[in-house]
């Protein structure tokens, strides 16, 4: 889950004073909180400091290391650690952001983790082994609470279970030191625990991982709090465990393997709604249909329109992986990797040629300098006639693979691509390119929710989009092909893909790639023809969906991304500027790869045809 | 050769420059050696260049003539630059310099539209004039180079093929149901109509002005149909037709690189190579002739009068000229479904004929990978060089010369071809059939498996909701071949109805140019001025081609009883797919292609597929024509229609 870009989200309006206080100490904001996960009153004092802790204290880069379904969970425990750091450090601040009702995200279970972590991350800190013990205590006390009744439960010393969990009502913890801090919140988390051990679900009672399991989890990264890449390692599995539970939780509509869309974080656990994360994204009212329910790809092309974001899914690949996908990866087998170190080869020696070179003058050794060696005339030093060749590295780049997963892909198209797909993200691999491989289609066919939904509505005319997105992740860019590649499977499966909605994908796909670090950011689309949805074309006609691609793309082709298109059998010419046709899968390695060097290595005035 | 198109805007809106650059993208496969582009105010051109020439070098296009304020675009070559500069007055020296786009340029600023009658070759052509805001396109009268155009309220726009068109945000790719159902059909490509919906051609040997925002067309060049050469002797013909040969051959010999040939074993082919290669070797050149062959070791059965094997017969025609490099292509086990997908996207349109796109795309890349620029074929030779005569018959038999008609006709009875009498009165008397009585008589020589379905794959309900009969009564075509009364006509008729310039420009994306000799403006002509006694004479068919290449080709090319059958083991690797093609046949059907072909019938001929009889006329009809076709044109519309 990326942040929605910065002129989407709903900001509230902000005085003169704030906004300059925000812009003096946050410096340039490289990234945005979106409003959901963001402070519930961004306006006020409170809000404000929380967004500036933000801006000051969290790495955007560390963003990417999490998939779409786990970053919100993990923006909640990282606005934790800034919050908590921007209260020791700015004492001032401390008192604003010890407000927590004022700075939760939206939603009580939202709320509720944001609370949580706030408190155990500013607690004194304990030793791992101090952590361990209490783990254990805690586990031995929830079995023990398990085999009692519940109400012998409120016996045990300590706790007050009137009040387990502090909630909305609860008055906001006092400004205090560090050591006061220390002082008032013992018993606090003391009063957590025990609630804990009460209640051995998670968050309000939702599946997953227990409360003091997250507070476990909390006290080890608590140790890593200053630093943001050992914060986030740490919390890792806490925010895998949450992403999951949270997918398993509203998994009803796919009985076995199938995808299980995300909850929308701000609503509870009991809400019986499919929301997805796009609409999370967005800040939609899940139950709101109709055309006026705009995502952000949406504001910035006005002639776009969806009817609904309520069923979107972005999912990783291995939430929808069944064992039988790993047949169809036979044909791709280990006789591709030789292939795929010799096109490494190749496409490292690019990239070593491609390097500037830069040179240092007046040195005193080195390569003699011709155009200085009037010096050795002159009575006096220093004679530095020398120069010295340095190579400038090139700039680290980040590629994303996103692929068309429609049906119209089934068969040849399909094995090509994945061939394709293997054999870049190997040779980028084995020459140190980040590498990102994404895919995308609709999830219904002819049972389509959409269209019911319209009908109901009474088939208003131009309605927009009429299918609902499926986004998968099958690469993120800091994760290895080797333990995501059996998932390639999932690209082959026969019956998989539908529709393709690539304006929109195209969409994702950028927003995801210009949230990463590498100045250097290239977009590869692999599709085998023109955008396509049944249901869409019909309500809208046939120009919508590609009106809308072109939109996409000329607005990419403007950005600092180096867009590129291959047809698997098709040619996608007529839509991008920089296109290529897969028709055979000797070509896959020839073709591709000399378009891949010049993606990497040409200048952005070199790519275009056209200066 | 080039790839050109334009685009300009009726209102004031300026040019998007991304458009040019996504229709230089889709163009430059087919240019691979150079692409520029031309921005005026509210006009933009592109060509993108595929050297072939010498001089092409020295193409500069778009060419800009500042003082006349005149744009020029040409894509192709011009056979007679040296008399088309004494007419304009370009010195030789200068002429050395010039392209031959630039010699175009010069024509259409001495003629304007005029020139494209005085213009010999293949060619397509451009000049636009923005002071007077005018446009006139031509291509030349067989149509070798194609080009496409679109019309919308507020731009007009060209390209060599639609593909570069449909880069163009508005313009929809959608299928053209008519053009597909007469293509179905067989039926004459006449109209302006291309294979997508509001998509048009300029018609070979047509001129299309734009002037303003309103289009016109006419028709500059036709074939006559009354104009009948008479010379003094037969000796006086066989020159005459000689030096039109010799010189056909002889202007497609200008390359800058090696020249190739198609050799099959047949008439058209072996003239061209021969000629072509005692031309090189004069010049101290080699000719590099590709034959395509089965497989090792095929014995598989051909149709009665054909041979599968044409490498024998090919290999005695390169015997006699030390500077042919003769190679046999075999296309083991490519079925011709594997680059169907491809070769449609590369033509724009489906293929007439997938079977033999097999071995022409296997000889394309093999003469491309050795280095030739130019691939020689004698693809129009029927219409011209090797003409039969046998239509001299009818003629004879319908200007009451009995006494010349029965010499003929007894000639061919009891000579080398020795055909049948109930043929030979048949082929005389049917062109003066009332319709209904030929019909009957069709009939009852059980030729019925000769209706339109049993050779194509077309739907009933389709050719019913198109207007079938009333189409085929527009195109004044005659669905159950009768034989013609008037060679003459006849081959007019069959010059007409081809139009296959996305052929050409299809081996150009290979990095070659096809070229036709007997394709030629001017041996056309000629051809059809030669009254038909030049033709048969004496029971001896394609008599003038007999006496021209009776000592350059050998007995077997001269003498053969038996004509070449391409692709004979084409049902091999065809069969070895049956699998791919349910599945194709079935994503065809699941795509609602149903509403243009029959594709039950098509999935049940794979049901049916025979372990023998490839020879026999019905398999062929059903399977090589009916069922390749129609996956062909299946393919096609699911490219063109997408969706999933």
């Amino acid at each position: 889950m990326e942040p929605a870009p910065v002129d989407t989200v709903a900001v509230a309006p902000r005085t003169r004073a704030q906004i300059a206080w925000l812009r003096a100490y946050a410096g340039d904001a490289t990234a945005e909180l979106p409003a959901h996960i963001g402070p519930l009153q961004p306006d006020q004092r409170p809000g404000a400091d929380a967004l500036a802790a933000w801006r000051r204290w969290h790495p955007p880069a560390l963003d990417s290391h999490f998939s779409d379904a786990e970053w919100p969970w993990y923006a909640i425990l990282e606005r934790a650690r800034v919050e908590t750091l921007a209260s020791r450090e700015l004492p001032g601040m401390a008192l604003n952001l010890a407000d927590l009702d004022a700075i939760a995200p939206a939603g009580r279970r939202a709320a509720r983790l944001h609370r949580l972590a706030r408190h155990t991350l500013a607690s004194p800190p304990v030793t791992a082994e101090g952590v361990r013990r209490e783990d254990e205590r805690e586990t031995q006390g929830q079995e023990a609470a398990d085999r009692q009744e519940p109400d012998r439960a409120d016996g045990i010393p300590g706790h007050d279970f009137g009040r387990s969990w502090p909630g909305p009502g609860d008055p906001p913890e006092p400004f205090a030191t560090d050591n006061t801090v220390h002082r008032v919140r013992v018993p606090l988390i003391t009063r957590l625990l025990a609630s804990m051990r009460r209640r051995p679900a998670g968050l309000g009672g939702a599946p997953g991982p227990t409360d003091a399991k997250i507070v476990a989890a909390l006290r080890l990264a608590q140790l890593r709090l200053t630093d943001a890449a050992a914060f986030a390692e740490a919390v890792r599995p806490l925010v895998r465990a949450l992403a999951l539970s949270a997918d398993q939780e509203t998994a009803g509509d796919h009985p076995v393997s199938g995808p299980s869309p995300q909850p929308l974080l701000g609503l509870d656990a009991e809400s019986d709604d499919a929301s997805q994360v796009q609409e999370m994204e967005t800040g939609n009212d899940p139950a709101q249909t109709g055309a006026d329910e705009m995502s952000p790809a949406d504001r910035r092309y006005p002639g776009y329109a969806i009817f609904s974001t309520r069923w979107d899914q972005t999912l990783a690949a291995a939430q929808l992986y069944q064992p039988g996908d790993a047949l169809h990866l036979h044909d791709l087998e280990e006789g591709e990797r030789r292939q795929a170190r010799r096109l490494a080869l190749r496409l490292q020696r690019r990239l070593l040629a491609a390097r500037l070179r830069l040179w240092s003058f007046d040195q005193d050794e080195g390569r003699l300098d011709s155009r200085r060696l009037a010096r050795l005339l002159t009575p006096k030093p220093p004679y530095a006639v020398f120069r010295l060749e340095d190579e400038t590295p090139v700039p680290e780049a980040c590629v994303t693979l996103l692929v068309d997963q429609s049906g119209s892909m089934r068969g040849r198209p399909q094995r090509l691509t994945a061939q394709a797909i293997d054999l870049t993200v190997r040779t980028l691999e084995f020459c140190r390119v980040k590498c990102e491989v994404l895919g995308y289609t609709t999830r219904y066919g002819a049972d389509n929710p959409l269209v019911r939904a319209w009908q109901t509505a009474g088939c208003p005319s131009a309605p927009g989009r009429l299918n609902a997105l499926r986004h998968i992740i099958y690469k993120g860019a800091d994760q290895a092909w080797r333990q995501c590649r059996p998932h390639l499977g999932l690209l082959l499966r026969q019956d998989f893909g539908r529709e393709n909605l690539d304006g929109e994908a195209l969409d994702w796909a950028a927003r995801r790639l210009l949230r990463r670090p590498e100045p250097c950011k290239v977009l590869i689309v692999l599709s085998d023809g023109a955008p396509y949805d049944e249901a869409t074309a019909a309500a809208n006609g046939r120009r919508f969906l590609e009106d809308h691609l072109r939109s996409v793309i000329a607005a990419l082709e403007g950005s600092p991304i180096r867009l590129a298109a291959i047809g698997a059998g098709q040619t996608v010419g007529r839509y991008y500027g920089q296109a290529l046709t897969l028709h055979r899968p000797e070509a896959v390695a020839t073709v591709l790869f000399d378009h891949l060097g010049d993606l990497l290595t040409r200048t952005e005035t070199a790519i275009r045809p056209f200066s | 050769m080039t790839a050109i198109a334009g685009l300009i805007r009726f209102d004031d809106a300026p040019i998007n420059r991304t458009i040019l650059e996504r229709m230089v993208n889709l163009l430059q496969p087919y240019g691979r050696d150079a692409q520029h582009t031309r921005f005026e105010p509210h006009a933009a051109f592109l060509h993108t260049l595929l050297r072939i020439t010498p001089e092409d070098s020295l193409d500069r296009q778009p060419l800009w003539h500042a003082e006349s304020r005149t744009l020029c675009l040409f894509d192709g070559r011009l056979d007679n630059r040296e008399e088309l500069a004494q007419a304009l007055g370009i010195a030789p020296a200068e002429l050395r310099l010039m392209a031959d786009s630039e010699v175009a340029l010069h024509a259409c600023l001495r003629w304007d539209a005029e020139c494209v009658d005085r213009l010999l070759g293949d060619f397509a052509l451009a000049c636009w004039q923005p002071q007077v805001r005018r446009l006139w396109l031509a291509r030349d009268p067989l149509g070798t180079r194609p080009l496409y155009w679109h019309r919308k309220a507020d731009f007009f726009a060209f390209a060599t093929l639609p593909k570069a068109l449909f880069a163009i945000p508005g313009v929809d790719k959608a299928i053209c149901e008519e053009r597909l159902h007469d293509y179905l059909c067989l039926l004459p490509w006449i109209g302006p109509e291309s294979f997508f919906k509001d998509i048009y051609r300029v018609e070979p040997g047509q001129i299309l002005l734009l002037e303003g925002e309103g289009v016109s067309t006419q028709r500059y060049h036709r074939w006559d149909p009354d104009k009948e050469l008479q010379l003094p002797s037969d000796d006086d013909y066989l020159e005459a037709f000689r030096e039109q040969v010799e010189r056909s051959v002889a202007c497609r010999l200008r390359a800058s690189g090696l020249i190739a040939s198609h050799l099959s074993s047949g008439f058209d082919s072996s003239t061209v190579t021969a000629l072509a290669a005692r031309q090189l070797a004069a010049a101290n050149k080699p000719l590099i002739a590709y034959t395509a062959v089965p497989r090792e070791g095929f014995d598989g059965p051909v149709p009665k009068g054909r041979h599968g094997d044409e490498g024998p017969g090919a290999r005695t025609v390169a015997a006699r000229f030390t500077n042919i490099e003769h190679h046999l292509i075999r296309t083991t086990g490519v079925s011709p479904l594997d680059r169907l997908e491809e070769d449609i996207e590369c033509l724009d349109r489906p293929p007439l004929n997938p079977c033999n796109m097999v071995w022409d795309d296997a000889i394309r890349d093999a003469a491309a990978r050795r280095g030739a620029r130019v691939l020689l074929t004698g693809g129009m030779g029927n219409m011209t060089i090797s003409y039969t005569g046998l239509e001299y018959l009818p003629r004879l038999f319908g200007q009451g010369q009995w006494a010349a008609w029965w010499r003929e006709a007894n000639a061919l009875h009891s000579g080398v071809s020795r055909r049948h009498w109930r043929g030979l009165v048949l082929q005389s008397v049917a062109p003066y059939l009332p319709p209904a009585l030929w019909a009957l008589l069709q009939h009852l020589r059980g030729v019925r498996t000769r209706a339109l379905t049993g050779t194509s794959a077309i739907h009933p309900q389709f050719m019913r909701r198109m207007g079938h009969e009333e189409r085929v009564k527009a195109a004044q075509w005659d669905l159950s071949y009768r034989p013609w009364a008037d060679g003459r006509r006849m081959r007019i008729a069959v010059l007409d109805r081809l139009d296959n310039g996305d052929y050409q420009v299809a081996a150009n994306a290979a990095g070659l140019e096809l070229r036709d000799p007997t394709a030629d403006r001017r041996l056309i002509e000629f051809c059809l001025a030669v009254p038909d006694h030049q033709y048969l004479r004496a029971g001896q068919t394609r008599w003038l081609l007999q006496r021209l290449m009776g000592d350059l080709l050998p007995p077997p090319i001269l003498q053969a009883r038996t004509k070449g059958y391409q692709a004979a083991d084409w049902y091999e690797a065809f069969g070895a797919n049956l699998p791919r093609l349910r599945e194709e046949l079935d994503h065809q059907q699941a795509k609602g292609i149903d509403r243009f072909l029959d594709l039950p019938i098509l999935a049940q001929s794979l049901g049916d597929w025979p372990v023998s009889g490839w020879e026999q006329p019905l398999t062929m009809r059903r399977y090589r024509l009916k069922l390749m076709r129609g996956l062909a044109v299946g393919t096609f519309i699911r490219q063109v229609e997408g969706g999933n």
